[in-house]
């Protein structure tokens, strides 16, 4: 009894976690990863450090939306089924008001210049904080000789030969399991 | 029956998407402007531009709008569900087997080294969304700044810093 008090309390809470987070997720699901990671491990300490950076990890290379990827992932880990699902539903609910209201005032939102100012600001700061948990990755991660030369080889593939991210993910995998080390 | 198509499509546009928003414009376009015809060019183009600034996944703001303009409110729900539905399957029966395999040898050296790749990605997302979005120097520099914030002060709300950073968007921009 005791624990299903505790678990309808961690799912409404990641519903209210994960509705706040989509309001504020402008330029796609990546700007929530920086305000969740605040959020969830710094904050309420529902996730570890690690335990953070592998459901991002495994949400960004499955096929499908970041942002249903990682609420469906945390949701999953902190209160089984419903905490994913409801999550999900969370995520779901901000596009559907605004843009169905967007879509009803069609014609006297495209001259809304204010709004769009405002939403580049936004853009401007979700840039500024990925910046800032990308840095904090990188200096979490241990580099050995494998994951320096996986680093530069995944840079190269994507941002000189312009590959498409998942192949890049495969390879990276692939290069893991049969040449990686452990991360203890 | 159009509800149906319009959810079956979105389900297949859904499990496309990959790595976030910016990758499904080319899939989207080719579906519903070049193949079924749902939407103008011209309109999908004003369309992505709304999504992009716009709260919530790029993804689901277009899935949202397109499914409002094929059949009303109840179009938008079915689009939206769709473009939700398969990959929150995937991801369901991933987590309920990586949360039990955490001590496994392969998925550990999996793990760390999907990490890594993942570092490269995030750099891309920067770069896109910085490219995408910033018309002329001064975003960037807010951007700076709004880094150096969230660096520097462990404990300020990263939402909060994001609205500062829209209202300030709104009067320099």
């Amino acid at each position: 009894m005791a624990e299903n008090k505790i678990s309808l309390i961690s799912v409404l809470k990641l519903f209210s976690i994960f509705f706040y987070v989509a309001i504020f997720t402008v330029g796609g699901g990546i700007a929530m990863v920086p305000v969740l990671e605040r959020i969830l491990v710094e904050k309420k300490k529902y996730l570890s450090e690690k335990e953070f950076t592998e459901v991002f990890s495994v949400a960004q290379v499955l096929p499908g939306s970041l942002m249903i990827n990682m609420a469906t992932f945390t949701g999953y880990q902190i209160a089984g089924f419903w905490g994913a699902f409801l999550s999900c539903v969370a995520i779901m609910l901000p596009p559907l008001t605004i843009i169905t209201l967007i879509s009803v005032f069609y014609t006297q939102f495209i001259q809304f210049t204010l709004m769009k100012k405002l939403m580049i600001g936004i853009l401007a700061g979700v840039v500024g904080e990925v910046a800032g948990i990308t840095l904090k990755m990188f200096k979490k991660t241990k580099f050995d000789t494998f994951k320096i030369i996986l680093l530069l080889l995944s840079f190269a593939l994507i941002f000189i030969f312009k590959i498409n991210p998942i192949y890049v993910v495969v390879i990276g995998a692939l290069l893991g399991i049969f040449l990686g080390r452990m991360e203890e | 029956m159009l509800l149906l198509k319009i959810f079956l499509e979105f389900c297949k546009i859904g499990i496309i998407a990959f790595g976030g928003g910016n990758a499904i414009f080319p899939i989207l376009h080719h579906e519903v402007v070049e193949t079924l015809h749902w939407v103008s060019a011209q309109d999908f183009l004003y369309m992505v531009s709304i999504a992009e600034t716009t709260p919530g996944p790029i993804g689901m703001n277009l899935s949202t709008f397109i499914g409002y303009r094929l059949a009303g409110f109840l179009g938008a729900l079915i689009a939206t569900v769709g473009y939700t539905f398969l990959p929150f399957l995937i991801m369901l029966f991933v987590a309920i087997v990586a949360v039990r395999i955490r001590e496994n040898k392969i998925y550990k050296k999996f793990l760390s080294a999907i990490m890594v790749v993942v570092l490269v990605l995030l750099m891309r997302a920067v770069y896109l969304m910085a490219k995408g979005g910033f018309s002329d120097l001064r975003p960037y520099f807010l951007a700076l700044v709004a880094f150096i914030v969230f660096m520097k002060f462990k404990k300020f709300n990263p939402i909060y810093l994001l609205i500062i950073c829209g209202l300030i968007g709104m009067i320099i921009f």
